[in-house]
């Protein structure tokens, strides 16, 4: 059943469709939130905030073959909340990242690389990724994310931010760049990292 | 980078999310230009590095809307289990049962290949007095054979009451015997005591008087 017919019994009244709905959102969801916030259990509390506010919302929802971007957008907000909330890593504008921070190496993985190779086989895999998403921008991060892990095309993730496709395009490009500086610098490949695994 | 090549168009070919015709004209860059081809080795070898984290499971159970499920939803076939089967069940077993109870009051009968029915009440079973039946041979012998074993089974119960009152009995005997005689040698054993004590006092005052008396003489 597709999301649009599961809205659709679900807004005339059969309301264990959106339990279906849930289910068949929950893994996306949580996987998205996860490799956003970076903590497994922050990534549950904000996931069920994301479908509680889908349950509010849902009426609202004009254009139901739209849901997914829909979807992606509370789902971003909400962790974007959180974040402001805990304050623990500045928030940057979404217009500042244009030109200015494109060759912004991230300072949170460079200083804490006294030993990068005692530093990456300490590590699980899964932290070594999860610590480098989390040291480069968040601009950067959201579209690495969406694009990389949860397969969005450009124009979707466009949507989603409200965004020019370029831009996404653009914030893909820098992200992939940071990301590889930060693997350069804990001497992580993929050949040390299919070893791991 | 240092070519034409916008990055935008770039990532769009790693990704293979471009607009149509783009492709052929990317191909024949890349084919002249190192530095977009390592720009583009470099990113798939990040990619690669990413994909080495695949996704996690949950591990959660949201359910917003609890549902109410039929006890016959877990036994019955899926095409059986839509909503308002319950109610479709509970109708029929009504139905089934009305039609029993009337069945149970009407008093059905057939004759000669004719069905028919009547408001009467079901005939109950003719009562026979077991008293004014006449009792056989066996059944005179078979009671006599159980009232012996009956007999003969309070004749052994009683025995064995008797026994147990009998031991019981002694038992009090024996005990009430030890603790009288018990008593008895402790009295035996005070007097005794008693008689020693008046034998040495007897024997110190003779004693004093032998002494005075062969004083007396003396002097």
């Amino acid at each position: 059943m597709t999301d649009t017919e599961l809205i659709d019994r679900f807004l005339d009244g059969d309301i264990t469709a959106f339990n279906r709905l849930t289910r068949k959102w929950e893994s996306a969801a949580f996987n998205f939130i996860l490799r956003y916030v970076g903590d497994r259990e922050e990534a549950k509390d904000l996931c069920q905030k994301t479908f509680i506010r889908v349950y509010k919302g849902l009426r609202r929802l004009r254009e139901r073959d739209r849901f997914p971007t829909w979807f992606y957008r509370i789902a971003l907000n909400t962790c974007r909340d959180a974040v402001r909330v805990r304050q623990r890593q500045p928030i940057i504008s979404m217009d500042a990242l244009e030109e200015d921070e494109r060759d912004q190496v991230p300072e949170l993985a460079t200083s804490r690389l006294s030993s990068p190779d005692s530093f990456a086989h300490r590590r699980g895999v899964r932290e070594l990724l999860n610590e480098a998403l989390q040291s480069i921008p968040e601009e950067q991060r959201v579209v690495v994310v969406m694009k990389e892990y949860q397969g969005l095309k450009f124009w979707e993730i466009a949507e989603v931010l409200k965004i020019p496709i370029n831009t996404v395009k653009s914030r893909m490009y820098y992200g992939l760049n940071a990301l590889k500086k930060v693997f350069d610098r804990w001497n992580i490949d993929e050949e040390m990292v299919r070893y791991e695994l | 980078m240092s070519c034409e090549m916008s990055k935008e168009r770039l990532i769009g070919f790693a990704y293979d999310d471009m607009e149509t015709g783009e492709r052929e004209q990317i191909e024949s860059h890349l084919a002249n230009c190192p530095a977009c081809r390592q720009a583009l080795a470099d990113m798939g070898q990040t990619r690669g590095i990413l994909e080495s984290w695949p996704d996690e499971r949950p591990d959660m159970d949201l359910v917003f809307v609890r549902e109410k499920r039929s006890i016959w939803s877990g036994l019955l076939p899926e095409w059986l289990s839509f909503q308002g089967f319950g109610k479709f069940a509970a109708g029929m077993a009504v139905g089934v049962a009305s039609v029993l109870l009337l069945l149970s009051v009407l008093h059905v009968s057939v004759q000669e290949g004719r069905l028919t029915f009547s408001l009467e009440p079901i005939p109950s079973p003719q009562q026979v007095d077991p008293l004014d039946r006449p009792v056989t041979l066996k059944e005179f012998a078979s009671l006599q054979r159980e009232s012996l074993s009956l007999v003969e089974q309070m004749l052994q119960d009683s025995e064995e009451r008797q026994s147990q009152s009998f031991d019981y009995a002694l038992t009090q005997f024996a005990g009430a015997l030890e603790e009288k005689r018990n008593r008895d040698l402790q009295l035996v054993g005070r007097g005794l005591e008693g008689v020693e004590l008046s034998t040495q006092r007897q024997l110190r005052q003779l004693g004093q008087l032998i002494t005075m008396t062969g004083g007396g003489y003396q002097r």
